[in-house]
């Protein structure tokens, strides 16, 4: 089944033509990659989905419900939640306050204040933050804020998960150790993910479908084995028709 | 998960104001009528501050108008003097004075930064202007108001809008409402796409910070015996609030406390000696704090009791 399920989106910016004509089906407890060369519309499909910026076009329909229109608190609500690629802690609270915000605002039924602390915590050890969850938000490295954004995302209960680049910038070993964190996520909360990323590697091994844009249109959908054997994805990476290394 | 909640109980907090406000109330009424006045401001400013602090500490939107809400407080209070009796017009005022914030919220809180501070600004001055014209159009420049409660009646009252004030700007900063305006504060973008409903939280709290001080107006008024428009919609009033909310810091409501209780400890100090040096003062004063303690005098002793407490931060 789909859970998320978007029809013939387009998007302008003034002339420049971000998104055009998309149609893509997420299906329920699937990791749905998303890959394409930078200003492909990646991000600008999340905004789009999250609400945070209207299509000028198309339609989205989660859980068999139409969502374009909603404002970002109520697609959040019912369960879609994003990471920024740019990201965007609240820097002058804890760790964990940030976390205590999300579950408090973002679910349908929010715990009591009393309670949001205790369950901020607990979704901070599973992503590998406990340690760090006195600390003002700001104070974070890096890979601290990409790890912050993915529980601040997961504190709020969503049934969709968007990963926008939460593994760019990291060491190898923090990419591996995101994965492993992101696989324990997915399956104790019984998650749909959908992640945008540009280490190859992470998102072969990530992922059940992927889907390639470029320039705004969407040139391949696949497995990752087919999206590395596509001549269209080869030519718009590289220029050149050669099959992708990838790793099984 | 040793420190995992700061949900301290709050009795002592509630204890500790309420207390504090008996005792000044009972020892400035015992010393005389002139720290009777003293006492009156004293509790009139923090009554002010945290009402201010309730939306603009907490949201980071710094308005500059909340003179606009003891404005209509006062005018109401005035114009219906005699025909309403007091216990009545003075929570009208208050409401009045919710209702003007609730309607101008929507448009005025489109904007952020120096524009909202301006706009705030240049909104309060145009309700002086155009109620200063009536009034004069119907040849009231100012109402006399004979038979006003005497100034202890008016500290009860104040005392006790500063100490509902206080407690409201205490609770809320550890509501699930408080987190939500301080998400706001911080990033707009990430608090509503974290689910908070960043419009309606916004003008919920800008309406509510503007009720208090709404009663306040109405209250202050009975103490000068006439009415005039250009002293209740005083733009100094708005300056001295923002200037005691630096000064103490906002976003804790012990801040605007310290702020009010050093403001006015200083103008006592010098205002009848010299009141040039009290200005030279404050500015210096109110630079020092914006350039070196943002968070005002509750952030220095945040700090303090943090390095000593050896915690690095
Ligand atoms: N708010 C905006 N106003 C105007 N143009 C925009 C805006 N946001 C994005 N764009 C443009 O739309 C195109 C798609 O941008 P988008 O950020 O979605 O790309 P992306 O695939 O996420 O790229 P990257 O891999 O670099 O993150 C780019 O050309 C970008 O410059
Ligand atoms: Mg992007």
């Amino acid at each position: 089944m789909s859970l998320l399920s978007i029809k013939s989106l387009s998007k302008n910016f003034g002339g420049l033509q971000a998104l055009n004509e998309i149609s893509l089906e997420v299906q329920e407890g699937s990791v749905h990659g998303l890959m394409g060369a930078n200003g492909a519309g990646k991000t600008t499909l999340f905004s789009i989905i999250a609400g945070n910026q209207r299509a000028s076009s198309g339609s989205i329909l989660f859980a068999g419900h139409p969502i374009d229109g909603l404002r970002p608190d109520q697609v959040c609500r019912r369960g879609i939640s994003r990471t920024f690629q740019i990201v965007r802690p609240f820097a002058g609270l804890s760790v964990r306050e940030n976390v205590e915000i999300a579950i408090l605002y973002g679910r349908e039924a929010p715990p009591k204040v009393s309670e949001a602390a205790a369950l901020a915590q607990e979704i901070l050890t599973d992503i590998g933050l406990d340690a760090s969850a006195d600390q003002p938000a700001g104070s974070l490295t890096l890979s601290g804020r990409k790890r912050l954004e993915v529980a601040r995302a997961l504190g709020t209960e969503p049934r969709l998960l968007m990963l926008d680049e939460v593994m760019a910038g990291l060491t190898p070993v923090e990419v591996t150790d995101m994965i492993v964190s992101l696989r324990r996520v997915k399956e104790s909360h019984g998650l749909t993910i959908l992640i945008i990323e540009h280490v190859m590697s992470a998102l072969t091994d990530m992922s059940d479908t992927i889907t390639v844009l470029h320039h705004g249109e969407k040139i391949a959908q696949g497995t990752p084995q087919q999206i590395a054997d596509n001549a269209a994805v080869q030519e718009a990476y590289f220029g050149v028709a050669e099959p992708l290394e990838v790793s099984a | 998960m040793t420190k995992a909640s700061m949900t301290h109980t709050p009795i002592p907090a509630i204890a500790a104001t309420l207390i504090g406000a008996i005792l000044i109330v009972s020892l400035s009424i015992f010393m005389g009528s002139y720290w009777t006045v003293v006492a009156l401001n004293l509790f009139m400013w923090i009554a002010l501050t945290q009402s201010w602090s309730l939306f603009s500490g907490m949201t980071g939107y710094i308005s500059l108008g909340h003179v606009v809400a003891y404005g209509i407080g006062a005018y109401l209070v005035a114009t219906t003097f005699k025909i309403i009796p007091l216990w009545l017009s003075i929570p009208l005022g208050g409401l009045a004075a919710g209702v003007f914030a609730l309607i101008v919220a929507i448009p005025v809180l489109r904007v952020r930064g120096p524009y909202f501070v301006i706009l705030t600004f240049g909104l309060a001055e145009l309700v002086k202007f155009i109620l200063l014209y009536t009034e004069t159009t119907f040849g009231k420049s100012s109402r006399l108001l004979f038979g006003a409660p005497k100034t202890e009646t008016l500290l009860y009252w104040v005392a006790a809008l500063a100490v509902v004030a206080t407690l409201i700007t205490y609770f809320v900063g550890r509501s699930r409402f408080g987190k939500g305006l301080a998400a706001v504060r911080e990033d707009e973008t990430a608090a509503e796409t974290v689910g908070v409903p960043v419009t309606r939280l916004k003008v919920l709290a800008f309406a509510a910070s503007a009720v208090i001080p709404g009663m306040v107006g109405g209250l202050m008024t009975m103490r000068s015996t006439y009415f005039d428009v250009l002293q209740v919609f005083n733009p100094t009033i708005s300056f001295s609030i923002v200037t005691m909310a630096i000064i103490g810091g906002a976003g804790d409501a012990r801040g605007p406390i310290l702020g009010a209780l050093f403001m006015l400890g200083l103008a006592e100090l010098l205002w009848s000696t010299a009141p040039q040096l009290y200005f030279i003062l404050l500015g210096l004063f109110l630079i020092g704090f914006v350039l070196f303690a943002p968070n005002g005098m509750i952030g220095l002793i945040k700090r303090r009791k943090r390095s000593s407490a050896g915690v690095a931060s």
